[in-house]
């Protein structure tokens, strides 16, 4: 459940490496429970963000605020952090480095060795815990890092890429993973470039051009901003067609015997389409995929003809 | 403390499982059967420290070295964020490196010792030499290993590491310029004094006589430590860490 107090607070924030700016005026605000995820192409400043907000680099300009607390270092020890393709020492099993992990988070003996004994079970490596992670699969490293992740029970989940590189099998097992922190209530930062994941997983969207937050919003706002409806019939007469394009729609498309058209006319073409005789199959609120929103706020690619009726 | 601690206890489990411990056990090895072992004379303390005292430093930079840069890889990201600062990163990495070097060091002393290969002269107290020879030769160790620590690329940007190693260089080559005009002695002191500290002290390891610059040398040498640790941890607590 998603609570009004703020967890993330950027205000104003800049990051300049150099002459090229990575962030540019950045507000952006991330609420308790509230599952964030960040798009953008590479280098649309994802990681610089994250590594700002981990404090491994410092901002340029503006401010920025995690649990209310300008001072990073403090709030870093209710952060979980999951790098983008996480490495670890390799000659170290996971029950080993995830030992070091809590040691270092001060998560103490019984309650640590408990702790990761649960983890492992979650993430599914209890089988090969006491194998060196050298000898772990992409997919078992990535479960690892979700592990450290979540070794001292964070508030804040901050995850970037979770899933690159993985095979469709992983990355179904770590959007189920994820999922599972979400209803937990884990306040998370996603940034992902797997489009599916950020629909899935996350309540809320940014997204980022060169450095600068373009679009952020619910995601179900978004996704529905088009506000069309799908009609399909059994026919539609040429003499329909007519009748339908003198009603000056604005968005309207046909394909074969599925309209496309605003759910403010939908009233109107239905009562047409059955003064014409047609038989009605079905009538669906369309929603944009967040591909086609994405795509259109990073790359200026316009709207096509939403694609996709919600109860698929 | 108990962060330092356990960085410390990984980074020395990490040394040893990836072989780097090699790194210090091949070359005390080499230099146990060069100058000890095979050499028809007993070594004498003299040339132990003189020979060890050299060795050390050098294992310093090399061991603080392999440490710091191990440290510089996205791996440490993990470990940097369950801390409020940097600090403890790189306080327990430096201790790491140090108590690998006085391992070594201790290895040797456990070898020559008992089997004899190191001699004392009649009048020279054994436990008294090897006491303050130990003391004065790790003394360097751990101010050299600062300054290493300080001069890496994880720690410093590349002004101050190229000022540090400038002025050791100067101080290096100040040592080997002879006739200089007195009038011109001026120019060259500072830079001799840089090393100066570090070298009365190497100087100590071979003959443990209280003299008039004792006291001197060794807090200078102190102060260095205490500067390096300082100065790293201001430049490293505003470093910017974009690992790879």
């Amino acid at each position: 459940m998603m609570l009004d107090n703020p967890i993330i607070e950027c205000i104003n924030l800049n990051k300049s490496y150099g002459r090229i700016r990575a962030l540019s005026n950045l507000n952006l605000t991330v609420h308790q429970g509230e599952s964030f995820g960040l798009l953008g192409e590479n280098g649309a400043g994802k990681s610089s963000l994250v590594r700002l907000l981990m404090g491994f680099t410092f901002p340029s300009s503006g401010q920025l605020r995690i649990f209310d607390d300008a001072n990073l270092g403090c709030a870093r020890q209710r952060i979980g952090y999951l790098p983008e393709q996480p490495q670890f020492d390799r000659q170290f099993s996971a029950v080993q480095y995830l030992s070091y992990l809590g040691k270092l988070a001060g998560v103490p003996g019984e309650e640590l060795r408990q702790r990761i004994a649960d983890l492992l079970e979650l993430v599914g490596l209890s089988a090969a815990a006491d194998r060196h992670i050298g000898t772990y699969s992409k997919g078992m490293t990535q479960r690892v890092g979700i592990a450290a992740a979540l070794i001292h029970k964070p508030a804040l989940l901050i995850l970037d890429e979770p899933s690159a590189g993985l095979d469709p099998g992983g990355q179904w097992d770590i959007r189920n993973i994820l999922a599972r922190l979400r209803a937990e209530g884990v306040t998370m930062l996603l940034c992902s470039h797997q489009l599916v994941e950020v629909e899935d997983l996350c309540d809320t969207v940014g997204i980022l051009r060169r450095g600068e937050l373009v679009r952020s919003g619910a995601v179900s706002d978004l996704l529905n901003l088009a506000n069309l409806v799908e009609i399909v019939a059994d026919e539609i007469s040429a003499a329909t067609m007519i009748r339908l394009q003198a009603m000056e729609l604005g968005t309207f498309d046909v394909d074969g015997n599925c309209l496309v058209v605003p759910a403010a006319a939908s009233q109107r073409v239905l009562q047409t389409l059955l003064e014409e005789g047609a038989r009605i199959i079905s009538m669906n609120p369309l929603r944009r995929s967040l591909q086609d929103v994405y795509l259109q706020v990073s790359r200026g690619v316009p709207t096509k003809v939403p694609t996709r009726s919600i109860t698929r | 403390m108990r962060s330092i601690f356990t960085i410390t206890g990984h980074t020395i489990s990490e040394h040893l499982r990836s072989w780097q411990f090699l790194a210090e056990l091949l070359p005390a090895a080499a230099i146990v059967a060069i100058f000890f072992k095979y050499p028809s004379d007993k070594g004498t303390y003299n040339e132990f420290a003189a020979i060890i005292g050299a060795y050390l430093v050098l294992q310093a930079m090399l061991t603080t070295a392999l440490i710091i840069t191990s440290a510089t890889k996205a791996r440490s990201y993990a470990v940097l964020a369950r801390l409020t600062n940097r600090w403890p990163f790189y306080v327990g990495k430096l201790l790491a490196a140090i108590l690998l070097v006085f391992a070594t060091y201790a290895l040797l002393l456990a070898y020559l010792l008992p089997t004899r290969l190191l001699t004392f002269a009649p009048d020279q107290n054994p436990w008294l030499y090897i006491a303050v020879g130990s003391g004065a030769m790790l003394l360097n160790v751990v101010t050299i290993s600062a300054i290493t620590a300080l001069a890496m690329p994880l720690i410093s940007h590349s002004t101050v590491r190229l000022t540090i190693l400038a002025l050791l260089a100067l101080s290096v080559f100040s040592y080997s310029v002879a006739d200089v005009p007195t009038q011109l002695r001026f120019l060259i002191a500072p830079f001799n004094a840089l090393t100066f500290p570090m070298l009365f002290t190497y100087q100590l390891a071979h003959n443990p006589d209280y003299q008039s610059w004792t006291l001197l040398a060794l807090t200078t040498n102190l102060l260095y430590l205490l500067i390096a640790l300082l100065l790293a941890r201001r430049f490293f607590s505003r470093r910017e860490l974009l690992l790879a």
